[in-house]
């Protein structure tokens, strides 16, 4: 071997050893974030759970974060040094590169921040900004490729004793959209960049005051209260309901006193499931929560609940299954329980004395109905609750099943009437 | 000994926000400048026109700092705590609480010593707690937790958080977000080699 061929092999090993790594770097980290998840509302061991989505395996011990947006990252740096997102089951893989040595690289570590990877959603501080989890700080190893990354493990946060509540948020709210919202072409097209924060009674230049939360279609934000945490049914996923209906058909809503039922005035009113309420108001609560249980249970579910808590719904007060029947109380045809009842049974597909039963292949029906509501004060129009000239309300049981009924016989040829008869004749 | 500092109502506790500007970022604060992709605006300019609130709580929990007692080996934050139940009946409740660290460690717990009745419209106000006396510097997270019982099996529950941050002394009352972001509750509980 003569000497310029020496020179030129030590030249060759010179650039393809260590001395490359000086000037770029890349390769791959895989690895799984998942959160203890604390999240209540689930089917509870020894109830019948067919159909149920969300059961107590899932309950109380950790669980991945699916779909969201994950970051490798060096605080020297200063800048991601690669993105990816999370699959259904927590896992990601990202590919790394820098134009040079990492600085300080054993400092490296990869974060995910609630935001859905399809910008769905996201989640933030009350102060609008992330919250983020972060992994191990590690050393990025050049080289690694996509099929043999760097593992990095499964990095848990929370715990039983103190599950983190920004995660567990998000561990609901993914669950909606991937459950219930992301099967209706119209909020698949509309339903985007929905900013949560969370958790305080009042959020100054957010939404303000509202202690059982609250969600703005028109300003695309929903605000959870300082109790909200860990009971995903009666809170982000209703609240990311109220989006859904305002996306699916944008409509004029701050109906003055609407729950202040029987009253036409009043301010500061709330409602519950189990109260006469307007039916304005007790429908749209109801259909807002209908996107939450039916993000936890199919339509073969045999006992599917709604509850406002951080456990299990009780099974026999909470039902959803157990028609109101048309025996029915005062007021019972108000209530929205009545109405998450008469929803149900026209999506479930168990035979209990009625003949609708939409199933999973119309779901989409039951939301994108509300796009073909039609502009206007009238019956059965989008704002039917106002009078024409929006200055106050003349029909504030319009707007309820009455017209959801008319509207979807008018747009797919379905009569709903069976479900309301089974249901008190709901207004 | 650290001297611990008598100023619950006025200014700390209830002054959180204040107080929490003012600190040192931590490692939760310097990385939220991170680059994280820009969102667009949101749509309306006038929130709040048609903000729709949940369904009303049946149990309502609310914490009312009383005193910091000062022992010998450092001072206790008291809370007592009232229990409202909404509606017509009467509610029959039990609550438990814990005190835990950033990291989710266990510091100190307790539980109701019995059922005790809630009636419509009159608060529970005998339910007393107190952080243990030797805080070390930090954040702390005190979560209480009530369930209920009324007639024909109606399920009612509740409960609440108060973040805490012992600094120099003193007690500051955080917001869950304020807490978050300037705690160590970022960081991972445990990892697993095998992905």
């Amino acid at each position: 071997m003569n000497l310029a061929r020496i020179i030129g092999a030590l030249l060759a090993l010179f650039i393809l050893s260590g001395v490359s790594d000086a000037f770029a770097g890349s390769g791959v980290v895989r690895g799984r974030f998942r959160t203890w998840n604390k999240n209540g509302n689930y089917c509870p061991t020894g109830r019948d759970c067919t159909g149920s989505v969300y059961t107590q395996s899932q309950y109380d011990n950790n669980q991945p974060i699916r779909n969201v947006k994950v970051w490798v990252y060096n605080d020297t740096v200063g800048a991601p040094l690669g993105e990816g997102v999370t699959d259904d089951n927590g896992y990601y893989t990202i590919a790394w590169s820098y134009p040079g040595s990492i600085p300080n690289a054993s400092q490296t570590y990869v974060y995910w921040a609630a935001d859905h990877k399809e910008n769905r959603f996201f989640i933030h501080y009350s102060n609008g900004t992330y919250p983020w989890w972060a992994t191990a700080t590690f050393t990025p190893q050049n080289g690694t490729t996509a099929g043999s990354p760097q593992q990095l493990g499964t990095t848990n946060h929370g715990s039983s004793a103190a599950p983190d509540l920004f995660a567990n948020a998000y561990f609901g709210a993914e669950m909606e959209w991937r459950e219930a919202l992301n099967y209706v072409g119209v909020l698949q097209a509309n339903f985007y960049w929905l900013e949560i924060r969370g958790f305080e009674d009042t959020i100054d230049d957010f939404l303000g005051e509202c202690s059982t939360s609250c969600a703005s279609g028109s300003a695309n934000r929903v605000q959870l209260d300082d109790s909200a945490a860990l009971k995903p049914e009666a809170r982000v996923m209703h609240e990311m309901g109220h989006i859904a209906v305002y996306k699916a058909k944008a409509y004029t809503g701050g109906w003055p006193a609407i729950y202040c039922y029987p009253n036409t005035s009043g301010d500061g009113c709330g409602w519950s499931s189990t109260t006469a309420e307007w039916s304005a108001a007790s429908f749209n609560e109801a259909l807002a929560t209908f996107t939450a249980f039916t993000a936890l249970n199919y339509p073969d579910a045999p006992v599917p609940t709604y509850c406002n808590s951080t456990g299990a719904c009780n099974d026999t007060s909470h039902n959803l299954e157990t028609s109101s029947g048309s025996s029915c109380a005062t007021d019972d045809n108000r209530r929205p329980m009545t109405v998450m009842k008469y929803l149900w049974d026209v999506y479930d597909t168990i035979d209990d004395g009625e003949v609708n039963a939409e199933g999973p292949a119309a779901y989409w029906q039951m939301m994108a109905v509300l796009a073909s509501y039609g502009s206007g004060t009238s019956s059965n129009k989008v704002d039917e609750p106002w009078n024409s000239s929006y200055s106050a309300l003349d029909a504030r049981d319009g707007r309820a099943v009455s017209s959801y009924g008319w509207n979807y016989n008018n747009a797919f040829g379905t009569s709903l009437t069976d479900a309301r008869d089974n249901n008190c004749n709901a207004l | 000994m650290t001297k611990w500092v008598l100023v619950v109502c006025a200014s700390s506790v209830l002054g959180a926000g204040v107080a929490a500007a003012q600190r040192t970022p931590g490692a939760g604060e310097v990385a939220e400048s991170k680059p994280i992709p820009t969102h667009l605006p949101s749509e309306g300019a006038q929130p709040h026109t048609d903000c729709v609130g949940g369904e009303e709580d049946e149990l309502t929990v609310d914490f009312v700092p009383d005193a910091i007692s000062r022992k010998a080996q450092g001072s206790e934050l008291e809370y007592h705590v009232e229990i409202s139940s909404r509606g017509p009946e009467k509610t029959r409740v039990n609550y438990s609480w814990k005190l835990t660290n950033d990291l989710g460690a266990v510091l100190a717990s307790g539980k109701a010593p019995r059922v005790e009745a809630v009636p419509s419209g009159i608060p529970l106000t005998s339910v007393g707690m107190r952080t243990p006396s030797n805080l070390a510097d930090g954040f702390y997270r005190l979560t209480f937790t009530v369930a209920g019982l009324r007639a024909r099996g109606a399920q009612v529950d509740g409960g609440k958080d108060v973040w805490l941050e012992v600094a120099g002394g003193e007690f500051f009352e955080l917001t869950s977000s304020e807490w978050r972001q300037q705690s160590r509750a970022y960081q991972p509980t445990s990892t697993e080699v095998t992905p």
